[in-house]
């Protein structure tokens, strides 16, 4: 799982993610139980110790039984990331047509007399090793948007960079149930 | 007109972030979840390595799995891995003191399980050493046998041919780019021999097409009968051949166990098959395991076909190697094996 993995989707079940989201999941409802009850502070906070304790005690000894509502949950989470990337999408639509109302041009990038536009293809870089089969990882920038942006501006098309913010959600909307492996793997030396 | 364009991209942007902040607020709750989720999971699971911090180049084999790991490897899951002082998984029994020896590759090194499931370290009242690595051939198995040949004297040894890519890359240079011992027709096509000059810490140069693309067309063909002998059979043949003299001469015996991939054993999986090039009518997954059946016959080595003992749920979900219950399977059978053949050639 990248580290910059913002994805309402959670991962396939794993034993420490299972305890993480129990206590997660037990934390916040704890908290809300204690924001909620009818009680005094006295009585608050042992309802929420006692949400709490439940579940750290499930997380510890059966773990396993957690993968249902952990199941339940990312379901919800991907409905959620579907409907959600649908709307998105059609605000990004909206702006794009809004701004083909004024008119498109076409940018042709030409090669000079005698010169090419092919590129050489070189060998594979040694991060291809690090790839799931013989072609190279797939190599982003450092910020992706970042890059979005520079090019909007460079190429006169500034207003593309509105465009960035519902991009950058559409990923996080991302609900595709992939497996997701760490880089490296089947990487022998 | 650029301005003009711009303007009217902002106006349409504020327009589209008041009509999307409903859909963000309706999804703080798996947002919220998501992150306290990650961060405990980050604090939970143990750090793990990365598959090349569990095998090394070697001049002769390729790569050689590392020698004293304690750590975790991830595949579906993290598994706790140990390797002895050669790099071989479990520390629970020496090659010397085993009475089984298992040759073979990721299978029998137990990927993707903890060290306290993994087969070898169950097999009850039974002593039994693994010889395997992750992305072996049976070349490089061969020439661990031979190896360790001398060390094999009236020891049960186990040859686990993987069914799903062990028998097309006994013919191929490189897996996935890093070169691999494989073995050649001698000129006349009388035998073969094992090459290993091409081997280096190098990239091979031409990896072809991608690894993971050709690997179920590969088990489609072995699934599917052809007029003509396959060339991988009668390299199999000959490694086979080659490994019984040595078992011979070192006074071990020598028994072949088939590992069906996970795709032969359910109905989806003959559907995945098919997809892939196979034809219904034809196509016959107890294949692989009838040719192996007649060589093993003719070269007077016992056989048996995984296929009879494993079912779809001995495998991982996400991955094509054996869960919790396939190691506990594949103990039995060891188990069952070492009664019918170690007994018998005692009496």
């Amino acid at each position: 799982m990248s580290s910059t993995d913002l994805r309402v989707v959670l991962p396939p079940p794993r034993r420490a993610w299972l305890r993480a989201f129990c206590l997660a999941t037990s934390g916040w409802v704890g908290l809300a139980v204690a924001a909620l009850a009818p009680f005094g502070l006295p009585g608050k906070v042992v309802s929420a110790a006692v949400v709490v304790v439940a579940a750290v005690a499930v997380a510890a000894v059966r773990p396993g039984a957690v993968v249902m509502p952990y199941r339940a949950w990312n379901k919800a989470a991907r409905i959620y990331a579907r409907g959600g990337r649908t709307v998105l999408l059609l605000l990004c639509y909206g702006v794009i047509t809004s701004v083909g109302v004024l008119g498109s041009r076409l940018q042709l990038s030409r090669p000079a007399p005698n010169a090419s536009l092919w590129y050489r293809q070189d060998g594979l870089p040694p991060e291809a090793y690090a790839s799931q089969d013989d072609r190279p990882g797939r190599v982003w920038p450092k910020s992706q948007w970042t890059s979005l942006a520079l090019w909007a501006v460079r190429s006169g098309n500034a207003w593309a960079v509105v465009l960035v913010p519902f991009l950058a959600l559409i990923a996080v909307f991302d609900s595709s149930d992939r497996q997701e492996f760490p880089p490296g793997i089947y990487t022998l030396f | 007109m650029t301005l003009a364009r711009l303007i009217v991209a902002l106006v349409a942007a504020s327009i589209g972030t008041v009509l999307a902040l409903p859909v963000i607020l309706v999804g703080l709750p798996f947002w919220v979840v998501k992150a306290t989720t990650r961060a405990l999971a980050h604090l939970l699971e143990p750090r793990y390595v990365p598959s090349k911090g569990l095998s090394e180049y070697h001049p002769v084999f390729g790569w050689v799995p590392k020698a004293g790991v304690d750590g975790y490897h991830y595949v579906d899951d993290v598994f706790r891995v140990t390797t002895d002082d050669q790099g071989w998984r479990s520390r629970t029994t020496t090659l010397a003191e085993s009475e089984i020896v298992v040759l073979g590759d990721s299978y029998a090194w137990g990927y993707g399980i903890d060290d306290r499931h993994f087969f070898a370290n169950r097999v009850p009242q039974r002593r039994v050493k693994a010889v395997g690595a992750f992305g072996y051939n049976m070349v490089q198995e061969f020439l661990w046998l031979q190896r360790l040949s001398t060390e094999l004297r009236g020891k049960l040894v186990l040859w686990f041919i993987y069914l799903g890519n062990d028998l097309f890359e006994n013919l191929v240079p490189h897996r996935r780019g890093y070169r691999l011992p494989f073995l050649r027709e001698q000129k006349g096509g009388d035998d073969w021999e094992v090459v290993t000059s091409h081997i280096g810490p190098s990239k091979w140069w031409y990896a072809g097409r991608g690894y993971g693309r050709i690997y179920y067309e590969q088990l489609v063909a072995y699934c599917t009968p052809t007029i003509h002998p396959r060339r991988e059979y009668a390299a199999c043949e000959a490694l086979l051949r080659w490994g019984k003299d040595l078992c011979d001469t070192a006074g071990a015996r020598l028994i072949v166990v088939s590992i069906p991939d996970k795709a032969q054993l359910s109905a989806a999986g003959r559907e995945l098959l098919l997809r892939h090039g196979g034809i219904p009518e034809t196509f016959d997954p107890d294949l692989p395991d009838r040719e192996l059946r007649s060589i093993c016959e003719r070269k007077e080595l016992p056989f048996v076909a995984g296929k009879d003992h494993f079912d779809v749920q001995d495998y991982k979900a996400h991955d094509v190697h054996w869960n919790e219950r396939g190691h506990q399977r594949m103990a039995g059978l060891i188990a069952d094996i070492y009664d019918r053949y170690a007994t018998r050639s005692r009496t």
